[in-house]
């Protein structure tokens, strides 16, 4: 008797143990919690008015508001993660395509104080220009990069090539432009422009006016 | 031990410091109606579009997740509901708009499982090319992540990728800890979607992305309805109520 009893303690104590082990194991969390800091925006404090035709006004104001960030022709989307192009409308896909975006890289300059990070800006940008048959003027950084001087005659930075057929510039140097290493597309391999394959950019060329906006995240 | 347990999922991590804005003071207010919620939408909406930094949506009458930059649509995805409750959605948004918020963010995120997109032979040789370190062009695939929103909201993003898992146990007792949760009044909406789509979700949405919601009667810019976008899968059709 004495045994049996000392033997179903025993096993009553491993079931707790089990039972203790299960339940630290869950409710301790598998991973920590990151420290997220507090929303910029306090939504809470948005409040209609109590009288109803004011109320009415303010939404229609606000709906305005948002209407006019909103571009009336199709926009250009650059989603730098999944390398993806579009140009879109809110609720229509018009053309898609597979580009290349910056490496995120840095290269310092050995002979003097300056870097270049190579990312595609995250934002909302405009086409500033279109160029057919662009040529390429080689920054600094894409000489020293090859471990290259830099030339003082600026024709021997011209580049006929490397840009392909078309370029769409979006401000502040950057490109929407073709390559010769189609091979690439999808892996962001670029020094912050934005590449594409041949068929895909002469679609957009011709589809996009001057103006059009581009949104780049 | 029971309650120790669910005291613990439901109390869950360490709690966000943006769960929200408390409850109204004062005597018990009326909850905020769809008029009050839609005001706190758009102008939610035009604060966050003040930023380069883009936001989630979570549109409810599209039943699609949205990526937001200065007010405008640049990625959306279906939300092909995968659950044998009816209107997990409108649940979800429920409780999310629960004391009348409409603008939450994500308090942590936690991926089952992933797999690397570009194989790392492409990417070594291509990184001795461009002198980068192959890392930073390397993309994931995930399998299966969580986003979690505080107050027990979920989204559970699904695909058919088949990834590596970082820790099988770790896992196990997360799911075991949703699961539970669930049961203590949490919302959870269970999604599936592309690896492409989900690639940029994973990205896009770390912790602390303000994530905003259209609640259900919530007029868009645009007074007339338009159709979906249609650069993912097809829409599932709602169950009718």
């Amino acid at each position: 008797m004495k045994i049996l009893w000392a033997v179903s303690l025993a096993l009553a104590a491993v079931a707790l143990s089990l039972v203790v082990v299960f339940a630290v194991l869950i409710a301790v969390p598998p991973h920590d919690a990151p420290d997220v800091p507090p929303l910029s925006v306090d939504a809470m404090s948005f409040n209609l008015p109590p009288d109803g035709r004011k109320a009415e006004t303010e939404t229609a104001a606000a709906r305005a508001e948002l209407a006019r960030l909103k571009p009336k022709l199709p926009y250009i989307v650059i989603d730098t993660h999944d390398q993806k192009i579009y140009l879109r409308t809110e609720d229509k896909i018009i053309l898609q395509g597979v580009c290349s975006t910056g490496n995120d890289g840095t290269l310092k300059d050995p002979s003097a104080d300056r870097a270049w990070t190579f990312a595609t800006p995250n934002g909302v940008f405009k086409v500033s220009s279109k160029v057919p048959q662009p040529w390429w003027r080689k920054p600094d950084w894409a000489f020293i990069d090859e471990g290259e001087p830099i030339p003082k005659d600026p024709k021997e930075r011209l580049d006929p090539n490397m840009m392909g057929e078309y370029a769409m510039g979006f401000g502040d140097g950057y490109f929407i432009h073709g390559t010769i290493y189609e091979r690439l597309l999808g892996i962001n391999v670029t020094h912050g422009c934005v590449r594409l394959g041949s068929a895909d950019l002469e679609k957009l060329y011709k589809a996009v006016p001057i103006g059009t906006q581009v949104y780049i995240f | 031990m029971l309650i120790l347990v669910a005291a613990a999922c439901g109390g869950g991590n360490k709690p966000a410091r943006s769960e929200g804005t408390a409850a109204q003071a004062g005597p018990a207010a009326a909850p905020p109606g769809a008029a009050e919620l839609s005001y706190r939408a758009l102008k939610a909406e035009l604060a966050l579009s003040k930023t380069d930094k883009p936001y989630l949506v979570i549109n409810v009458p599209r039943s699609a997740l949205e990526v937001h930059l200065h007010g405008l649509t640049v990625w959306d995805c279906p939300m092909s509901i995968a659950s044998s409750e009816s209107d997990p959605l409108d649940r979800f948004a429920a409780k999310f708009a629960s004391n009348g918020q409409v603008l939450r963010q994500v308090t942590d995120k936690y991926v089952y499982a992933a797999k690397d997109r570009n194989s790392s032979q492409t990417l070594d040789i291509v990184a001795k090319v461009v002198k980068v370190d192959p890392s930073l062009m390397q993309r994931s695939l995930p399998e299966r992540f969580l986003l979690k929103f505080g107050d027990g909201l979920v989204l559970d993003v699904r695909t058919d990728v088949v990834g590596t898992p970082a820790s099988k146990m770790s896992n196990r007792r997360m799911d075991v800890r949703e699961k539970l949760g669930r049961l203590t009044g949490g919302a959870t909406v269970v999604f599936q979607t592309d690896g492409d789509h989900a690639l940029t979700l994973n990205r896009v949405a770390q912790p602390g992305t303000p994530t905003l919601i259209y609640p259900a009667g919530y007029v868009p810019v645009a007074p007339d309805a338009t159709p979906p976008a249609r650069n993912a899968a097809p829409r599932p059709a709602r169950k009718p109520r």
